[in-house]
């Protein structure tokens, strides 16, 4: 054991003095944008008014003689913003409950010279108000610059999608200043690329620094987290209390304050949650030492409602796993402060959120321990800090590079970090372990099963009445218990591993590819699955048939080149050819079908013969008749997905030999035939590695020989008590 | 506690209920077959799509016994695209609940005249006997629980409920208050007293039915008024009755499942054990509510007609309802 730690120690020094390749994290963003802003909220009110003073460098190559702004806080400004229609397209019907507004109040050169602006009309809704464009006397050219005085109010709505204050006076403040969209080079020559405010995609904004000084009510005092971090905090004579933050290399500006969360600051040290393991992995393949790789220390702050006292540890433990895997993996996460707030409760639109250097979870009561609630959620959000905060990709068109890189992180680290999740069910908001066999069926009030069931019965118009439906019963977490007996019925170890989780993706609708821009998708349920599980699921593919080690260099080489910057996703494209070369996949076409393609990736055994070879068949009569039989073999395996990739195929013998065969799954069948095998087939195995994430359905990729009637029987004995239980409780009904 | 007649302790009622029960074995077997049986449909699907779907499926690595245990993945990959499945459990167990539910009537009708009648008789001729013959009177209370089931439903999930919701919350919905533990609260409070009603109308929809039974009318309504008359007057008494029997069926419960992981008999045993004591608690409790109705009943009358001084019937015939002599000779013949 310590031979070989001094082995490991020997390697390191040889890698450190010799071979290591130096750390190529950037140490700051290109800075193209500098906000100074003075803020100060009335008392009484969420409206906010504000002087910014914003600075622009044109770091590109084109020249443009008009600023872009974003106002989203004007999504929430009335029915006719492109969100709101947007949301009435896909049957959100929501509204809040008071509206919200930012209006200009003053816009001019830093020499006081006012400068024309006037919104963006949007097809979809001409009076949109969230994109606003200024026009410049002059153009700036590449390398120019220009400063701008901008007084705006905002008065924020009460929480709603994403942003918004509660009741108890919490104040989540996001997309509440005016923010500079990206100039930047397009297909056409260079533009700003500054879109509306979609339902379906976030945000995109260049790097630079804030500076934000904030005049609050004085109970706000000490009960402020923000992107910046604090500097000042005085009490003015009137009572109120003003901070002064500064943030730098970040490309948005949160803040939150509620002055009835508990706030606790701790201090994150990696040496406290190492993974020597994983170290020494990610050292060996980025050909670093392992000082080099791992993180800094970070001032970990949360802002914790005081009914979920519960999860203080909880969330800590989550955001330091973050912390340390994220800056193992990726780079050290380079800011002092990381923040971590759970919202109130008649906030909880504004949680499950990112900003740079803040973000915001979200919990019920009652979590059962192996739920990761909210642990998944507090990674996930981290994650965005990489992914989002840090690699600043554009979330109009291409929110798979955060979403779905994040995703496919946060899921890795769930699965290192902590024991598989328990699926479970709720009793009067508490959870517990279990999963049943079958769902009781419910109906819809107009179908008439819902008055066999007892649920609901509806009545028809007549000449002398309405038509109407009415509940026969509610069906609460009580009343469910009692009519399933979950103890006895339910199967009560019902793991849930979150990458494999994501198979469920697979049921939903694939209908547009994932190089559609995020904004144009045609129902959250894809954006959902194009953002998140889809892009997770294809890296999770990609990285397995890559190999551990080269899809380490890979990630650590896209996050690195790609920090502070906004990259494209042929950029990543190059570096999935450059990794993956000699793998024996064809990058491109894998590309073309993942990326740009709608195809589907699935694969199944067909057909499995073992054909006994009698010579004499008086030898079958013996004891061992069948020892030296002879087997005529044959596999058949069939790509019933229009994906083409290589593919592995394990076959097992009856005397234990097995063998390896790999597929370029090209054809549509492949067959291994051997016409005189000393053994039958016992086993075959597609994917044995379950390398292909994308694989629509994985159980019929393999065969046994002898089928496991075991399962069957269990699950229906499962299946039987649970309906013995729901019929015993409605045999004593009505 | 009226001079002619003894009024027994609901316990009593309700150990005699178990000895009614259990002193009819054929019944029992009966209907713990016929627990069996209506859930044979629902596990035999079960049984054939598990078997296509997993049967040669190999999981390297994982526990896959789908008694205990199982990988969420696997579940949802079997259960999701299997379209036969969840169609053909909904389609069974939408007539079987009801075809479960109507059928209790009958249950229930033969355990009370199992109760009330005595052990003259085979038991299964007096049990489904007494259970067709009332059948029918019950049916109409079977309707008239649905309305009463609808109207509860409706008082605390519908209109009166949200009212008082709304006193608390803002619009009545939790999300609407700075602190998760209001709502949290309310919520709680309002499904326990949903559930607190439904037991109730239960309990005097089993009342109403043994008014009927032993008054021998087949008045669904006169029942249902005399159960709440008897509901208003006995409530605790009742309630130990019926709270005892629930208590009992759930240690029954937690007893099987104990001796299934503790000893280790298998799984299946469950789909014996689970069945039988909860048949027998629930017999236990509708013969012990009637014997209790019938208590209440004839001390009603004796207020109203005086009685001589030796009673010219036994309020207990049928040789099953006490074991034990009388406390006071005079009282009985």
């Amino acid at each position: 054991m310590q031979f070989r730690r001094h082995v490991w120690i020997l390697l390191m020094v040889l890698w450190g003095s010799g071979f290591s390749m130096a750390a190529q994290l950037p140490t700051q963003s290109a800075k193209t944008v500098h906000y100074d802003m003075t803020v100060a909220m009335q008392a009484g009110s969420f409206m906010l008014t504000g002087q910014e003073q914003v600075t622009w460098r044109n770091q590109t190559e084109g020249t443009t003689s008009e600023l872009f702004w974003h106002v989203y806080n004007n999504a929430w400004a009335g029915r006719d913003s492109v969100w709101m229609v947007e949301a009435r397209g896909f049957e959100d019907d929501k509204l809040p409950r008071a509206w919200g507004e930012t209006q200009i109040t003053h816009l001019a050169l830093a020499d006081g010279t006012k400068l024309p602006w006037s919104w963006v009309p949007q097809e979809k809704a001409p009076n949109d108000r969230t994109v606003m464009k200024v026009t410049l006397p002059k153009p700036i050219g590449p390398g120019g610059e220009v400063t701008v005085q901008l007084n705006f109010t905002a008065l924020l709505p009460p929480a709603y999608r994403r942003s918004g204050w509660g009741e108890s006076g919490y104040i989540h403040a996001v997309q509440w200043y005016p923010k500079l969209g990206v100039f930047e080079k397009t297909a056409d020559g260079f533009s700003w690329n500054c879109p509306p405010y979609h339902y379906l995609s976030e945000f995109y904004a260049d790097y630079g620094d804030y500076t934000l000084s904030l005049t609050l009510p004085g109970n706000y005092a000490g009960h402020l987290a923000a992107t910046g971090t604090l500097e000042t905090e005085t009490v003015n004579a009137d009572g109120t209390v003003t901070v002064t933050m500064h943030a730098e290399d970040v490309h948005d500006y949160a803040w939150t304050a509620d002055p009835k969360a508990l706030f606790e600051t701790r201090r994150f040290d990696a040496a406290d949650w190492r993974d020597e393991v994983e170290e020494r992995k990610v050292a060996i393949a980025l050909n670093r030492t392992v000082e080099e790789i791992r993180p800094r220390d970070v001032e970990m702050i949360l802002l914790l409602q005081p009914e979920h006292e519960e999860y203080r540890e909880r969330y800590f433990e989550a955001v330091a796993k973050s912390l340390y895997y994220f800056g193992l993996w990726y780079g050290e996460y380079p800011y002092e402060t990381i923040t971590c707030v759970d919202p109130a409760n008649d906030a909880r639109a504004t949680g499950g959120m990112e900003y740079p250097r803040l973000f915001t979870g979200g919990v019920h009561r009652g979590n059962h321990e192996r739920t990761l609630s909210p642990e998944g959620i507090t990674v996930h959000e981290f994650g965005h800090q990489f992914w989002y905060g840090l690699v600043g990709n554009d979330e109009f068109n291409h929110a798979w590079l955060d979403e779905g890189f994040n995703t496919f992180s946060t899921n890795r680290i769930l699965a290192k970090a902590w024991p598989l999740e328990l699926q479970t069910y709720s009793v009067l908001g508490h959870q517990y372990p279990g999963r049943a066999p079958l769902s009781l069926p419910s109906f819809g009030e107009s179908d008439a099963r819902a008055w066999l069931t007892l649920q609901s019965a509806s009545f028809p118009e007549t000449p002398w009445t309405e038509a109407t439906d009415f509940a026969l019963t509610k069906r609460t977490s009580v009343e469910g218990w009692l009519q399933e007996i979950p103890v006895a019925s339910y199967l009560p170890e019902v793991t849930r591993n979150r990458t494999l989780a994501l198979l469920n993706a697979h049921h939903g609708d694939w209908g547009q590819p994932l190089s559609t821009p995020t904004w144009n998708m045609v129902s959250n349920q894809l954006r959902r699955t194009n953002a998140y599980n889809r892009p997770a699921l294809t890296l999770e593919t990609m990285s397995r048939l890559m190999g551990e080690n080269r899809w380490i260099r890979l990630m650590r080489e896209w996050h690195e080149t790609q920090r502070y910057q906004h990259p494209k996703p042929e950029e990543f494209r190059g570096l999935l050819l450059k990794h993956g070369e000699g793998v024996g996949v064809d990058w491109n076409a894998f590309w073309q079908q993942a990326y740009h393609g709608n195809q589907r990736m699935d694969f199944k055994v067909e057909r499995v013969t073992n054909r006994l070879l009698v010579e004499d068949p008086r030898a079958l009569e013996k004891e061992d008749g069948l020892a030296d039989a002879t087997w005529r073999v044959r596999v058949e395996v069939r790509r019933t997905g229009d994906f083409q990739v290589p593919v592995e195929i394990d076959i097992l013998f009856a005397d234990g030999l097995s063998q390896r065969h790999t597929w370029n799954g090209v054809g549509p069948v492949w067959v291994h035939e051997v016409p005189a095998s000393t053994a039958k087939v016992m086993r075959v195995l597609v994917d044995p590695e379950q390398k292909l994430m994308l694989e629509r359905n994985a159980l019929d990729n393999t065969w046994i020989m002898d089928p496991r009637e075991s399962r069957s029987w269990n699950l229906s004995v499962r299946a039987m008590i649970w309906a013995q239980q729901v019929l015993h409780y409605y045999g004593g009904r009505g | 506690m009226s001079q002619g007649l003894q009024e027994r302790g609901a316990l009593a009622h309700l150990s005699n209920g178990f000895r009614v029960a259990l002193s009819r074995p054929r019944v029992v077997i009966c209907l713990l077959a016929l627990s069996l049986f209506s859930a044979l449909p629902v596990a035999v699907p079960v049984y054939h799509s598990a078997s296509a779907a997993l049967g040669r499926f190999s999981l390297l690595g994982n526990s896959l016994d789908l008694l205990v245990s199982a990988p969420r993945w696997v579940l949802d990959a079997w259960s999701h695209p299997d379209e036969l499945l969840k169609s053909s459990t909904q389609a069974l167990m939408a007539p079987l609940l009801l075809m479960t539910s109507l059928f209790g009537l009958l249950v229930t009708a033969g355990w009370m005249v199992c109760a009330l009648e005595g052990k003259g008789r085979h038991a299964l001729s007096t049990f489904f006997e007494g259970g067709g013959h009332w059948f029918f009177p019950f049916l109409r209370t079977w309707i008239f629980g649905l309305g009463l089931y609808a109207l509860h439903t409706w008082v605390i999930w519908g209109t009166p409920g949200d009212w008082v919701v709304e006193q608390f919350l803002p619009d009545g919905e939790s999300t609407r208050v700075d602190s998760e533990n209001t709502g949290r609260w309310i919520t709680n409070i309002r499904e326990i007293i949903f559930l607190v009603a439904l037991l109730k109308i239960e309990i005097i929809l089993d009342l109403a039915r043994a008014c009927m039974v032993v008054r021998e009318s087949r008045s669904a309504l006169g029942g249902f008024l005399r159960a709440i008359g008897i509901w208003i007057r006995c409530f605790p008494r009742i309630f130990r009755l019926v709270g005892v029997g629930y208590a009992l069926e759930a240690l029954w419960i937690a007893g099987s499942l104990s001796v299934v992981s503790w000893q280790s008999w298998p799984m299946v045993s469950l789909i014996f054990l689970l069945p039988f004591g909860r048949i027998v608690c629930r017999s236990a409790r509708l013969c012990g509510l009637a014997t209790f109705v019938r208590e209440q009943i004839r001390q009603k009358n004796q207020k109203h007609t005086p009685l001589p001084d030796v009673l010219s019937e036994a309020p207990f015939v049928d040789g099953t309802a006490w074991g034990e002599p009388a406390e006071d000779p005079k009282t009985l013949p």
